[in-house]
C-alpha cells in the first residue's frame, strides 16, 4: 500500500469509527432518552422490566432493542432530517398516498389514504353510504330518548375533499381509490333520520365559502371560520340570528403543522407553508370548567386560548387552543344571558372549533366528547334540564368499517353512549 | 437483533469490538468472539441458544468419532447418522408444520396443525455444521477437537442468521491464526458501511413502495385487493420487491464480509451482481453463490452431478432445485419457485444452450430474458397466496378495465423516481467499474481513494438517520 493510501485508509477509519463511537457515547446518555414523543403524541417505549417469562420468550430483549432505538436522545432530529432527505427521493409535489404498508389504519378510521397537491393535504374516505347505518340508528335511538325533553339537532360535516378538490382531481384519485361521496352519503343520512330531528346543512355552507379558508391545509380538521359557517347555517335552522364574524375578537396563531403533515411525512410544500389558527374570542365570556380525563376539574382555561404561542408551543398542538382539547366534560355559563337556555353538544374533536360560537346563543353550553366521558345521554340531559341537544360529527365518525383488519370503536363508543 | 438496527450498530457492535481490540490474545479474542456471538443469538430468545450449542455437540462428537475412524464405509455411515439428525432437528423445526398441514389435506383429517416458532438462523447453522461433518468425512479438513471452537464456527455472529454459508475450511485458519491488517480493517469498515447503506436506505425504501401497492391495513391484501391493482401498478410493486430481495439479501452478506475483514476473517462472496446474469445458468453463478455452492458439493455432485444419464441428471437437477426452493421456506410458493429455475436451467442445458461468454449484442438479449425470467420468479418468491399470485400476473397482461396505469402508481413513481434511479444501479456494477476506470489515470486514482475515505462515514450517517425512524409512529387521535 503506498503512503497516499495508506494515510487515507487511517483518515477512513478514524472518521468512521469516530463518528461510530459518538452514536455511542449519546446512546449511553440515559439522562437524555426523553419519556414522551411531543411530535407523535404517544409515550415512548419504556425500558422493560425484567422477569424470567419475558427474558426466556425474547420479549425482554425484543423490548430493550426497541427502547433503545425509541427513546434514543437524539431520535427527533434525526427523524426530521431523515424526512428532509426523504424529499430528495423524487419529484415531490402532487402525491396521493393509499392506506398501505406501515401505516396502519387509526381506529374506527375508513380513511382511504392522503393527497397533497401544492401546499395542501386532504384525507380521503372510501366508504358506501350504508356504513352509516350504524350511526343513524344511534341518533334516532337518541332522538327516542329526548322527544319531548330537548330538540335533536344532527350537523354531519363533509371532509375538506369533498368541498374543495375539483371535479377533475377527483375523477383522477377515483382510479385509484373508491373515493366516497360526501354529499350522497350525508343525504343519505339526513333522509334515514326521523322527521323530528333538525338536520343541518353543513355542506351547502361550507361549499359556497369553498374559496376561503374553511379547511386547515396540513390538518385534517376544519377552520373556526369553517366551523362559523356551519354555526351560520345551524342559526337559521333553529331560527335564531347568529352573531356577524366581525363582531369578535381575532386572534391569530401561526407556525400549526398538523397531522396531515405527519402522516404525509412531512413534504417540504406543506413545511414551507404551516397554517394559521385564526380564533374568534366569544363575547359573552371566555371562561369555562373542564372535566379531565384523568377526573381532574379545571376551571382556570380560557375558550379560546389567548395565549396559544405560550401554551401550546409546538407546531401541531395549536388546534388545542379551541376549548383545551378533547375532554369529557365541559361547562360554559355565560351570565350576560339568564333566560336559562341551555346546549348540550356531543362531538369529537371537530366540535371544538365550533363551539365558541355557541356561547352567546345559549345561557350554558355543554360539551360531550362522547369517546371520553363515562355517562349516559339521558342521564344527562334530564339532569340538566337540557333544551337542545346537537350531534356533530365529521363524515368520517360516522363511518362503521366493515373491514374487519380495522377495529372500529368510534362507532361502537358512540353507540354505546347513546342510553 | 437485527444489524440494521441502532442498538447493534451503535450498542452491540461497538461494545463487542471496543473489548475484542482491548484485548491481544488470540484465544481470548476468541472467547470474546463466541461469547458476542452466544449473546446475540440468545437476544432473539435464549432458550434457542441451547438448540444451537446442541447441534454443535452432535456435530463435535460425530465428526470426532468419524475422525478417529479409518474404514470409509463405517464412517459414511456414522457420518450418515449426524447428518441425519441435524436435518432431522431442522425437519422438525421449519418442516414439521407443512408436511402435517399437507398430508392433513391429502387424507381430509381436520385436526389444528402445531405451530413451531422458527428458530433464527437454523437454515445457516445447520447447513454449515452439515458441511462440516461431511468435510471431516471425507478428509478434506481435521476434525476440531475443541467443542467451543466449533461453537465458534457455527455460532459467530458475522454470518450465523443470514449467511453466507461459510465452509468450516475457509475459517478454520482464520479462527486460529488471523492479524489484524490495515487494509483489511479499512475494507471491512468500507464494506460494512454500504452493506448498512443498501439495507437501511435503499432496500427498505423499496419495500415501502412495495408495500404502499400490495399492502392495505400493515398487511398483504388477498386475490380480490390484488385483482383491483392496475398494471402499472403490480409491475411498479413487484420491480420494486425483486430490488428490495437483491438489496436486502445482499446487504446482510456485505455486511458480514466487512465485519469479518475487520478482526481478520475472510468469507467468501455471496453475490456478484446476479441481475447483470445473461441467462439462468449464470444467474445461479452469482446468487446466494453460498448456498448453491452447497447444493452442488453435498448433494449434486455426490448424486452423480452431470456425469450420468441424461435421465439421471434432470432427476440430479430436480432434486437440487426443489431443495433449493424448500429451504426458503415452508411452502407451496418457494417449492414452485425452486422448480421454476429447474424448468429454465434444463433448458438451457438441453435445448437452448446458450453461450458462456457472450459477445456484447447476444449478451444484452440474454441479460434482458434473464430479468424477465427473475421478475416471474421474484413474483412467485413475494406471493404466498396463489390466487393472488394468478390474480397479479393476470392483470400484468390484461388491463381488467382498470387501464393501464392509475394516478397513484403515476404519483408514487414520480415521488421516488430518483431514489429508484439509485436503487436500480446499486443492482449493477457501477462502483467497480467507475474505480476500475479511475485507477487507469494516478489524479483520478488518488481523488477516488480520497473520496473513499470519506463516504462511509457519510452513509453510516445516514443510515442513522432511516433507521431512527424505523420506530416512528404518530397515533393522532386518542392520546393526548
Amino acid at each position: 500500500m503506498d503512503k497516499f493510501t495508506e494515510k487515507c485508509t487511517k483518515l477512513k477509519i478514524i472518521l468512521s469509527v469516530g463518528l461510530t463511537l459518538v452514536f455511542f457515547v449519546i446512546g449511553l446518555a440515559l439522562f437524555a432518552r426523553p419519556k414522551v414523543s411531543e411530535s407523535e403524541k404517544r409515550t415512548l417505549t419504556e425500558f422493560p422490566r425484567f422477569t424470567l417469562e419475558s427474558f426466556l420468550s425474547g420479549e425482554y430483549t425484543a423490548q430493550v432493542s426497541l427502547w433503545y432505538s425509541d427513546t434514543y436522545p437524539l431520535r427527533e432530529s434525526m427523524v426530521n432530517a431523515n424526512f428532509k432527505f426523504k424529499n430528495l427521493y423524487g419529484i415531490k409535489g402532487e402525491q396521493l398516498l393509499l392506506m398501505g404498508g406501515g401505516a396502519a389504519s387509526e381506529v374506527g378510521d375508513t380513511v382511504g389514504g392522503y393527497y397533497v397537491k401544492g401546499n395542501t393535504a386532504y384525507e380521503l374516505c372510501t366508504a358506501t353510504k350504508s356504513s352509516s347505518d350504524k350511526y343513524i340508528s344511534a341518533i334516532n335511538k337518541a332522538y327516542s330518548l329526548l322527544k319531548g325533553k330537548a330538540n335533536v339537532y344532527n350537523i354531519v360535516v363533509p371532509l375538506h375533499y369533498a368541498v374543495s378538490l375539483s371535479a377533475e382531481d377527483i375523477s383522477i384519485i377515483k382510479q385509484s381509490l373508491n373515493l366516497a361521496d360526501n354529499k350522497e352519503i350525508i343525504d343519505y343520512i339526513y333522509s334515514n333520520l326521523d322527521s323530528g330531528i333538525k338536520t343541518v346543512d353543513a355542506y351547502s355552507a361550507l361549499k359556497s365559502h369553498s374559496n376561503e379558508y374553511i379547511y386547515f391545509r396540513t390538518d385534517h380538521h376544519w377552520t373556526a371560520r369553517g366551523a362559523y359557517y356551519a354555526y351560520e347555517k345551524f342559526c337559521k335552522i333553529k331560527g335564531i340570528s347568529p352573531t356577524p364574524l366581525t363582531k369578535y375578537q381575532k386572534l391569530e396563531f401561526g407556525g400549526f403543522l398538523g397531522s396531515l403533515y405527519k402522516k404525509t411525512q412531512h413534504p417540504a410544500a406543506l413545511g414551507n407553508s404551516p397554517d394559521t389558527v385564526e380564533a374568534f374570542v366569544p363575547i359573552g365570556t371566555n371562561d369555562m370548567t373542564i372535566h379531565m380525563k384523568d377526573g381532574k376539574v379545571r376551571d382556570d382555561l380560557e375558550i379560546v386560548c389567548t395565549y396559544t404561542d405560550r401554551m401550546y408551543q409546538s407546531a401541531e398542538w395549536k388546534y388545542n387552543c379551541f376549548i383545551a382539547g378533547d375532554n369529557p366534560l365541559t361547562e360554559i355559563h355565560n351570565k350576560n344571558k339568564n333566560d336559562g337556555s341551555s346546549v348540550l353538544i356531543i362531538k369529537e374533536s371537530y366540535g371544538n372549533a365550533f363551539i365558541p360560537f355557541l356561547v352567546d346563543s345559549y345561557e350554558y353550553v355543554y360539551v360531550i366528547d362522547y369517546r371520553y366521558w363515562k355517562g349516559t345521554l339521558s342521564g344527562f340531559v334530564d339532569e340538566k334540564d337540557i333544551d337542545d341537544v346537537i350531534f356533530l360529527n365529521v363524515l368520517n365518525a360516522t363511518l362503521d368499517s366493515k373491514d374487519p383488519a380495522i377495529d372500529n370503536d368510534r362507532v361502537d363508543t358512540f353507540y354505546r353512549f347513546i342510553k | 437483533m437485527v444489524f440494521s438496527s441502532l442498538f447493534f450498530v451503535f450498542f452491540f457492535l461497538v461494545a463487542s469490538y471496543g473489548i475484542y481490540f482491548a484485548a491481544k490474545k488470540m484465544r481470548t479474542r476468541n472467547i470474546i468472539l463466541l461469547v458476542s456471538s452466544l449473546i446475540f443469538y440468545a437476544w432473539g430468545g435464549p432458550a434457542l441458544v441451547l438448540l444451537l450449542c446442541l447441534m454443535t455437540f452432535v456435530c463435535w462428537i460425530g465428526a470426532l468419532i468419524v475422525d478417529q475412524n479409518g474404514m470409509p464405509g463405517v464412517r459414511r455411515t456414522l457420518c450418515g447418522i449426524t447428518v441425519a439428525i441435524c436435518i432431522g432437528i431442522l425437519f422438525i423445526y421449519k418442516y414439521a408444520g407443512f408436511t402435517l398441514s399437507v398430508t392433513y389435506s391429502i387424507f381430509n383429517i381436520n385436526s389444528v396443525v402445531p405451530s413451531i416458532a422458527l428458530p433464527i438462523g437454523i437454515s445457516f447453522y445447520t447447513f454449515q455444521l452439515i458441511s462440516y461433518v461431511i468435510d471431516v468425512c471425507r478428509g478434506e479438513v481435521e476434525a476440531q477437537k475443541k467443542y467451543w471452537l466449533l461453537l465458534l464456527y457455527a455460532s459467530l455472529f458475522h454470518q450465523c442468521i443470514a449467511g453466507p454459508i461459510v465452509r468450516y475450511a475457509d475459517v478454520n485458519d482464520d479462527i486460529n491464526n488471523r492479524t489484524i491488517k490495515l487494509e483489511e480493517v479499512g475494507n471491512g469498515i468500507s464494506r460494512f458501511a454500504v452493506g448498512l447503506a443498501k439495507k437501511a436506505i435503499l432496500a427498505n425504501g423499496c419495500g415501502v413502495i412495495t408495500d404502499s401497492i400490495f399492502n392495505r391495513g400493515g398487511v398483504m391484501m388477498g386475490a380480490d385487493g390484488i385483482g383491483e391493482l392496475s398494471s402499472a401498478a403490480i409491475l411498479l410493486a413487484s420491480l420494486c420487491y425483486m430490488i428490495q430481495l437483491y438489496l436486502d439479501f445482499s446487504a446482510y452478506s456485505d455486511m458480514a464480509i466487512g465485519m469479518g475483514l475487520m478482526v481478520g476473517f475472510h468469507y467468501k462472496e455471496n453475490f456478484n451482481y446476479p441481475y447483470i446474469a445473461h441467462s439462468a445458468t449464470n444467474f445461479w453463478r452469482r446468487w446466494h453463490m453460498s448456498l448453491s455452492s452447497f447444493f452442488r458439493d453435498y448433494v449434486y455432485i455426490p448424486m452423480g452431478g452431470n456425469r450420468v444419464t441424461v435421465p439421471r441428471h434432470i432427476l440430479n437437477m430436480f432434486t437440487v432445485w426443489a431443495l433449493t426452493g424448500i429451504w426458503h421456506g415452508a411452502n407451496w410458493n418457494y417449492i414452485l419457485w425452486g422448480l421454476y429455475w429447474f424448468v429454465f436451467l434444463v433448458l438451457e442445458k438441453y435445448v437452448i444452450k446458450p453461450k458462456a461468454d457472450p459477445k456484447l449484442l447476444p449478451r444484452l438479449g440474454g441479460i434482458l430474458c434473464t430479468l424477465i425470467i427473475t421478475f416471474f420468479s421474484t413474483m412467485l418468491f413475494k406471493f404466498n397466496d396463489l390466487k393472488a399470485l394468478g390474480r397479479a400476473i393476470g392483470n400484468i397482461f390484461t388491463s381488467n378495465g382498470n387501464g393501464f396505469s392509475d394516478i397513484s402508481t403515476q404519483l408514487t413513481f414520480k415521488n421516488n423516481v430518483f431514489f429508484l434511479i439509485v436503487a436500480v444501479l446499486a443492482c449493477t456494477p457501477i462502483i467497480p467499474a467507475i474505480t476500475a476506470l479511475c485507477k487507469k489515470n494516478k489524479i483520478t486514482a488518488r481523488v477516488h481513494t480520497a473520496i473513499g475515505a470519506v463516504i462511509p462515514a457519510v452513509l453510516i450517517f445516514i443510515s442513522a438517520l432511516a433507521l431512527a425512524g424505523d420506530s416512528y409512529n404518530p397515533f393522532l387521535y386518542f392520546q393526548f
